[in-house]
Parts: structure tokens; C-alpha cells; sequence
């Protein structure tokens, strides 16, 4: 059979029906335990972090440093087909076995990567846990890129390209003008042309170089801290530095030009890395030029952003962008407008960020902002596995988002004021994605 | 598959080159500049890069390049998103990092819509009542069913009918032909048979005595004590009508065949035993045990009996 897991014992249901049966103790009110987080670090290198939640759903993630920026020129496009091959055939199990075992154990499992990291994230129900991790374990550590398994792939490959969306691009086209020849400016999917050339060896190449214990963390919800900590001693993985993907920005502009009636454009500066000191204070700039309407069908009127698109005279759409990696960061605005008259809009918004003038009133509202969205997001337990996993990663130590939002706190306007200054005095990067007649950054 | 394109009239053929064949075409310039520019321009390095040209119509003296076969491609395109407020421009403007996911079955599938499957117009067959999409089908849900109901349960007893009178005929079949079953009935006409005579007939295999009785014999069978027959049997029981005895005259003993008005008792004598019957059939001195048979007959016609 594919797995043993589906033999349900006989007396199973009568046992369960009498625990029902018994009289509820009565209560006026229950609390359950509050937990704090806990890491630890391994001497092999690993990073283990977890958090008891009291879920019913335990979530298990193992994290590595095998983003696209460590993919070397034969690597290129590595991390895209990496992170697509998860759940297909690894050393000890098959591809049905996974799903078919995972389906029963009530799990799911899934690949997230990004420019830095690749995340391996099981959800299970709490009580099939020991499956589940076992599973994990297996998947993240001993893919065996079957050949035809990977030619299967490819046609999933190619869909996964044509349903990106233009602002996705853009944000790829961006970090390409950015960093230009170093390891950041690696896109996260893989190039057209490197689609049938990645082997699986080559796959296999990347994994033993970037799947090292150095460049691991393990981070759990609604999970045992030591139990976790011995699985993570369990891994097999091997040990090493692996490739460094060392980045520098650059600056520079790309285009391409198409007749998409949606214009996308995107312009940034040199930003804040993680952990830096100007990182909180780009957080609440980034606020104050608007993210974005948080009411539906609103428009976020009151940001400068917004004010200043809507008095552009064009019909468009404008945000800032805050990007933070381990060693360099981008900060800038992203518009989307209709291309005929995109290029006002883009005036607009650049004259509105490089004059913003930052006032008392405004870094408040903008600390009280970004304190709610790092709130808010916590609130789904994927996404604070993901950070949580991402700090152990990069920074090796964890700030729950109550400590994350003390650090805004300490925010004053002339830190925002010249966080700002020092990101626009720097060289610009743009990217333009539709109308090619949106001025280069020298003309805004 | 072909590789090349035919040349034909009003086909138009891309050269890039051909510079050789174009120094003819361009008269010569006294200019020294424009000398210096149109021999640049004719250069064999330089010319595909800063001109081209199209053959209007070729006169096949020219190269033309390979022509291209146009397959069929698939192409996977994304049509570019329609927004067109503020808010849905909003929705697609960035403000972090791209993290991209896949996982089984969970998000980036690959699902094959086989869009060219056509779903056959059923609407001939279906229902007025639920031919309109707006229109709820509980509505005509009671009838639909009595109907339904209905139809099934006349086709059903319908059916076992069928089906039962199809079964009956082929068994009744193996029963008697009809030949043999007209040969089971007689018909004798009561005018030929004198009083006090009895004529024998064959009905059924068998001799059958039919006796005109008189007044005399009647009253004789009457007046007999039923209590002292071998086998009582009153005469009225056994003639429906007095003046007629109808009986089959084989012998109860062992079958011989009686002689009428003969014996003892004014009735039949069987010769092979010595059985005496009187004139109402019964057994009155002999071997026998019972009376002779009286089969089922009727009068249907004053002057006719039928038998059997």
C-alpha cells in the first residue's frame, strides 16, 4: 500500500465517542498558556527557533541560504527549478508516496523561495506530526531530480513563467538594473533560455553546495522546542560555507517596451539592510509615502504618494517600496498607470518623494502604521513562520513583533528625514515595463 | 515541409546584402562626400547593418534567404491586466520583496481546460419546466415526479402483461392441438333416438351409451332403495334430465364394453365378468365396484345434447 497510515482502529471511534460522552466539567472562562520563543543554536551551525502556539495545525519549516543570489553562472536559474521539484522523487520515497502520505496525514507541503532564502513549509495536524516532519526531512534534504520527472516539470516551468504578472517584472527588472552583475540581480525564475539546460546534476551540484548545516534553520509553530531541536540534529546535511553571492549595487535603468495599455515603472535607491539602523526609519518613510489602500475600494487619499499621482493629471497608482536583504536593501516608489499618461504620474511621484517634507504629525501617523502591518501580519501563522524562520536565517536570532515594534518606536522625523536624504543623494536605479516614453532618471 | 518559398508574383522576399547587384542601381554622385558616404554605405561590412531590402517582385536572379515554415506554436501568454481605477492599480503596486511558492498540488498547477470539448445541446430532450436556468426546480419538482411516477409504473404493469401473456403462449402451447380438443366434444342430435332405444357413439376413445328412456324405466329407477346399490347414487343425481341417460359405457370392472338392454335389471350387461347395470347406469349385480360414469354434458338446443 502506499502508506500504512490508513488503518483506523476498530475501537478507535467508540473510544472517542465515550470520552464525548462524559459530563462537561463546568467553566466560566479559559485561558490557554501563553508561550515565548525559543532558539537555539547548534554547534554544527544549524539555527533552531519555535514558538508553541497552541495551534491544532503544527507548522514545521526548514530554511536555507540557497536563494538566487548564491546561484554561480552554471547554477543560473537553479533556485526557480528547486523550489518547483519539491515534492517530486527524493533518495528514499516517490513523488505519490509524499503526496499520497501527506494527503492522509492531513498536511501540505510547500517550496517558498525568495532572493536569499528557500523555505521548505509543512502544515500538519498537530497529532501526525512524526509523519510529517519525517516527510520533511526527506524533501528538503534528499532531492533526486529524476530525469523525467524534471522533463515533466518543465511544461509546469514554463506555465509558472507566462502567469507572471507585470509588476513582478518590473520588481525583477529592478533588482537587475540594481545590482547589475552580482548575485542579488539573479531573478527568482529562470530565464527562458536555461529552461531545458538545468541537469539534474547540476541540480544536485546546487543543493549539496547551498543545503549546508551552516546555512540552515529550523523554525516550528505549535511545536516541542527540544523535539524540534533533535530532528534538526537529525538532518543529514553537509557541512560548509558554500557560495558566499556576494552583492553590490549598482544603479543603472532598463526598458522594455511593450503596447500593454498598463504601464509599470519602478525607480530605487540604495536602502536599508536588515538589522541596520536606518532599516525602522525607511519602515515608517515607507508609510508616509503610502503603501496602498488598507480600506477596500479605498485609495489611500491621504498619503503623499496618493496626493500626488491624484494631482498629476495622469490616471495611475502609486507605492512605496521598501526591500531590506542581509547585506543591501532598495528603497523607492512603484507606480502603476495607464500608459498613455504614465509619464506624468512618474514625474508626480518622484517630485513627491525627493521633496517629502517630514513632519511630527506624519512620523507618528507613519510609526502607528507600521506598527499595525507588522501586527497584522502576524496575525497568519504562514507568514509568521516565514519571518520567523527569515530572521533566524539571516540574522541568527529572532525578534517577536512586539519587540519589532518597540524598535519603531524609537523613530524620530530627522532620522526618517535623513534616511531619505541619504537613499535619493545616492545613484537611482529604474526599471520601465509598457510605455518606453517615461523620462530616464535624469529628465525627472 | 518546405524549406524555401517559391518565388511568385506579388511575393515579397527580404534580402539584406546584395551589395554586389545594387551598385548599378545608384547613379554616380559628383559630390566627393556623398561619394565617401555611398561607398561607406555599400561597404560589405556595414550594408546589412544600416539598410535592408524588400523585393518587391522577385526576378529570381537575386538570393533570397531561406524562407521560415510556420508551424504551429503554442504560446503561453499572460494577457496584460485590466485596471482601471485607482484601487485595482493600487492592488498591483509592489511594496516588498517577491517571494515566489510552488508546492504539490497547492499553488502553480498545471490544469489542462480542454476548452475545445463542446457540450452537446440536450434541450430537445429536456423538460419545459427546467429549461429556464432562472427558474427553480423545486417548483416543478411534484409534478415532474408524478409524471415521472406515472409513466414508469403503466410502462411496468404494461411490461409484466406483455411479458406474461408472451410466457403463457409458449407454454400453453405444449398443451392439447387443436385437432385433438375438437375431437373432444360431441354433438348428437336427440330426434333420431327412439324411446326405449339406446345408440352407442365413440367420444373420446371411448364408447358413450345415450339412452332414450320411457316413462316405465324412469319410474322403476325412482322407486329403487339407493341404500341397497353397491354404489348409492340417486337417479336424479346422475340424469339431468330424465328421459336421457347419458353414460360412458365402459365396464367399471375391467373395461369391457356392456350390451344395452340386456341383463336383469332392464339396463346393460357387461359379457366378459357378468356385471348387470339397470337403466340408470348403476351396478347392480356383478364384479363391478362403481356405477358407470356419467360425463359432463348439457342441452344447450331443445332436441340436441353436446357431451364433453
Amino acid at each position: 500500500m502506499a502508506s500504512k497510515l490508513t488503518k483506523p482502529g476498530l475501537l478507535k471511534n467508540v473510544v472517542q465517542r465515550s470520552y464525548g460522552a462524559q459530563a462537561a466539567t463546568q467553566q466560566t472562562s479559559y485561558t490557554l498558556p501563553q508561550h515565548q520563543p525559543q532558539v537555539t543554536s547548534l554547534p554544527s551551525g544549524v539555527v533552531v527557533a519555535s514558538q508553541e502556539n497552541n495551534s491544532p495545525v503544527s507548522r514545521v519549516a526548514v530554511l536555507f541560504k540557497a536563494g538566487s543570489r548564491y546561484e554561480g553562472p552554471n547554477h543560473l536559474g537553479a533556485s526557480h527549478m528547486l523550489r518547483t521539484c519539491v515534492g517530486l522523487g527524493t533518495n528514499n520515497t516517490t513523488a505519490f508516496s509524499i503526496t499520497r502520505s501527506l494527503q492522509q496525514l492531513g498536511g501540505s507541503l510547500e517550496a517558498e523561495g525568495g532572493r536569499e532564502h528557500i523555505l521548505y513549509g509543512l502544515e500538519v495536524i498537530r497529532d501526525n506530526l512524526d509523519g510529517g516532519l519525517e516527510l520533511l526531512g526527506e524533501v528538503s534534504t534528499q532531492p533526486s531530480f529524476k530525469t523525467w520527472e524534471m522533463k515533466d516539470n518543465l511544461r509546469r516551468v514554463k506555465t509558472e513563467l507566462a502567469l507572471r504578472e507585470p509588476s513582478t517584472l518590473a520588481l525583477e527588472m529592478l533588482h537587475k538594473a540594481a545590482f547589475r552583475n552580482t548575485g542579488l540581480a539573479n531573478s527568482i525564475f529562470v530565464s527562458d533560455f536555461r529552461l531545458g539546460k538545468l541537469s539534474s546534476d547540476m541540480l544536485k551540484d546546487y543543493v549539496a553546495q547551498t543545503h549546508q548545516a551552516g546555512r540552515m534553520v529550523v523554525v516550528g509553530l505549535g511545536v516541542d522546542h527540544s523535539a524540534l531541536v533533535n530532528y534538526a540534529k537529525g538532518l543529514s546535511v553537509g557541512a560548509g560555507d558554500g557560495p558566499a553571492g556576494a552583492s553590490v549595487y549598482g544603479g543603472g535603468e532598463l526598458r522594455h517596451e511593450s503596447d500593454a495599455p498598463i504601464s509599470v515603472i519602478a525607480v530605487a535607491g540604495s536602502g536599508a539592510s536588515l538589522g541596520s539602523s536606518d532599516a525602522a526609519a525607511l519602515a515608517v518613510a515607507q508609510h508616509i509615502l503610502g503603501v496602498g489602500p488598507s480600506v477596500k475600494y479605498g485609495s489611500n487619499a491621504s498619503s503623499a504618494l496618493a496626493k500626488a499621482v491624484a494631482g498629476s493629471g495622469g490616471s495611475g497608482m502609486a507605492s512605496a517600496v521598501n526591500i531590506s536583504y542581509s547585506d543591501a536593501g532598495l528603497f523607492g516608489y512603484f507606480v502603476v498607470a495607464e500608459s498613455a499618461t504614465a509619464d506624468k504620474v512618474v514625474r508626480a511621484a518622484h517630485s513627491a518623494v525627493k521633496g517629502l517634507k517630514v513632519t511630527e504629525a506624519e512620523t507618528a501617523k507613519g510609526k502607528t502604521c507600521v506598527k499595525a502591518a507588522i501586527h497584522m501580519a502576524s496575525e497568519s501563522s504562514g507568514e509568521c513562520l516565514a519571518d520567523m524562520g527569515l530572521q533566524a536565517l539571516l540574522l541568527g536570532k529572532y525578534n517577536d513583533p512586539v519587540a519589532a515594534a518597540a524598535a519603531i518606536d524609537a523613530v524620530t522625523p530627522s532620522a526618517v528625514d535623513a534616511a531619505l536624504r541619504k537613499v535619493f543623494s545616492g545613484k537611482l536605479s529604474m526599471s520601465v515595463l509598457g510605455n518606453a516614453n517615461i523620462g530616464y532618471l535624469d529628465q525627472l | 515541409m518546405s524549406k524555401t518559398r517559391p518565388d511568385r508574383a506579388g511575393d515579397r522576399t527580404a534580402s539584406s546584402g546584395g551589395v554586389t547587384q545594387h551598385s548599378g542601381d545608384e547613379a554616380g554622385h559628383s559630390h566627393t562626400d556623398r561619394k565617401m558616404l555611398s561607398y561607406l554605405s555599400r561597404s560589405a561590412h556595414l550594408a546589412p547593418a544600416l539598410k535592408s531590402t524588400a523585393q518587391a517582385v522577385a526576378n529570381g536572379s537575386k538570393n533570397i534567404i531561406p524562407g521560415v515554415y510556420e508551424g504551429v506554436v503554442v504560446e503561453l501568454v499572460q494577457p496584460s491586466p485590466k485596471a482601471l481605477t485607482a484601487y485595482t492599480m493600487a492592488k498591483r503596486c509592489a511594496t516588498g520583496p517577491v517571494r515566489a511558492s510552488a508546492g504539490i498540488a497547492a499553488t502553480s498547477q498545471v490544469r489542462y481546460a480542454h476548452t475545445d470539448i463542446q457540450v452537446p445541446d440536450f434541450s430537445d430532450y429536456r423538460r419545459d419546466d427546467v429549461k429556464d436556468s432562472r427558474a427553480k426546480s423545486v417548483e416543478s419538482a411534484s409534478s415532474r415526479r408524478s409524471f415521472t411516477y406515472m409513466v414508469v409504473g403503466g410502462g411496468v404493469v404494461t411490461g409484466l402483461y406483455t411479458a406474461k401473456s408472451i410466457v403463457t403462449q409458449f407454454v400453453s402451447s405444449m398443451s392439447a392441438s387443436a385437432d385433438v380438443l375438437a375431437l373432444a366434444k360431441i354433438e348428437i342430435k336427440l330426434g333420431d333416438i327412439p324411446e326405449g332405444k339406446s345408440i352407442t357413439f365413440k367420444w373420446r376413445g371411448k364408447p358413450l351409451f345415450v339412452k332414450h328412456r320411457t316413462d316405465e324405466e324412469i319410474e322403476t329407477e325412482l322407486n329403487v332403495d339407493i341404500g341397497s346399490l353397491r354404489d348409492p347414487e340417486a337417479d336424479s343425481a346422475r340424469c339431468e334430465n330424465p328421459k336421457w341417460l347419458v353414460v360412458v359405457g365402459v365396464c367399471t370392472h375391467l373395461g369391457c364394453v356392456p350390451i344395452a338392454d340386456a341383463g336383469d335389471f332392464g339396463g346393460y350387461y357387461c359379457p366378459c365378468h357378468g356385471s348387470h347395470y339397470d337403466s340408470s347406469g348403476r351396478i347392480r349385480k356383478g364384479p363391478a365396484p362403481l356405477n358407470l360414469e356419467v360425463p359432463a354434458y348439457s342441452f344447450p338446443e331443445e332436441g340436441v345434447l353436446l357431451v364433453g
